[in-house]
């Protein structure tokens, strides 16, 4: 179950433009046309990446009246965390286990 | 164990680094040999050329599935380097995979030894400087995702603790 959503994670930042648009909320909440601003791309192409963002947990959204805020959730990144933590915890156990296959090793 | 945690080791980068007794063209074969890989890291039908595609069949620890892998670098007895790709296969979509890369760096050492240095990274939080800002601003919400990360997978997390984290 985890590993979808660390997919969707992945998948959602691999997108440059995308990392871009995270980046740009992780300063502070902002609206899509003030997030539009500061990229060369229309405001749909924007949302569609917000959309991307939200689905996958990296972005919330704030309704107010007719206007819609968005800002990153701090929990979104948790997954990528945890996906590294294993690994983290998973080479040095398989560098133990290439010391013992070499010592077994015809030279 | 006698791994060190890199200093450069952080979110963006996983290293372990030792020293063997034997040398860089045995720890190279046992590196490229399908049989003496999948001894030590996990079944697979590498082929150590540029562009060759193999893959490894995933340990549960790592989530299981496949691990497609394409080499990117293979200079024996020295250095190897490849994608490492964890396909989602519980989803249709071909694209949702989780791309990284690693890499084998072998040097020989005074006594005939080998240093390795090994690395994965080119994850895609790799670029995201601004985010491991905002970690460091709301560290309450964060902590506890990795203590709870580091429990589950302890005692070897101690080798490299997640440095934005704290």
């Amino acid at each position: 179950m985890y590993r979808m959503i660390e997919a969707d994670v992945f998948r959602a930042l691999a997108d440059p433009t995308r990392r871009a648009v995270y980046e740009r909320l992780a300063g502070r909440e902002m609206s899509v046309s003030e997030l539009t601003a500061g990229f060369a791309i229309s405001q749909p192409a924007i949302s569609q990446h917000l959309a991307a963002l939200r689905g996958a947990g990296l972005v919330r959204e704030r309704r107010q009246g007719r206007h819609a805020y968005y800002r990153i959730d701090p929990n979104g990144l948790a997954p990528l965390v945890r996906w590294i933590a294993r690994y983290r915890a998973f080479w040095p156990k398989r560098i133990d286990k290439l010391k013992q296959v070499l010592k077994g090793m015809e030279p | 164990m006698t791994h060190e945690a890199d200093p450069n080791d952080s979110i963006d980068s996983i290293v372990v680094e030792c020293d063997l007794a034997e040398p860089p063209t045995q720890v190279w074969k046992a590196l490229t040999d399908p049989e003496l890989l999948s001894a030590w890291l996990m079944p697979n039908d590498i082929r150590p050329h540029i562009g060759a595609r193999f893959t490894f069949q995933a340990d549960a620890d790592v989530g299981g599935g496949i691990i497609e892998c394409e080499v990117l670098a293979a200079e024996p007895p020295s250095l190897l380097r490849y994608s490492w790709r964890s396909d989602d296969s519980d989803r249709d979509s071909r694209d949702r995979t989780l791309d990284s890369v690693v890499t084998f760096v072998l040097t020989e050492t005074a006594d005939g030894g080998t240093h390795l240095r090994f690395v994965h990274d080119g994850f895609p939080i790799g670029a995201m400087q601004p985010v491991a800002q905002l970690a460091e601003a709301t560290p309450t919400v964060i902590d506890l995702e990795v203590e709870r990360t580091r429990r589950r997978t302890s005692p070897t997390m101690a080798t490299g603790g997640l440095r934005w984290a704290a």
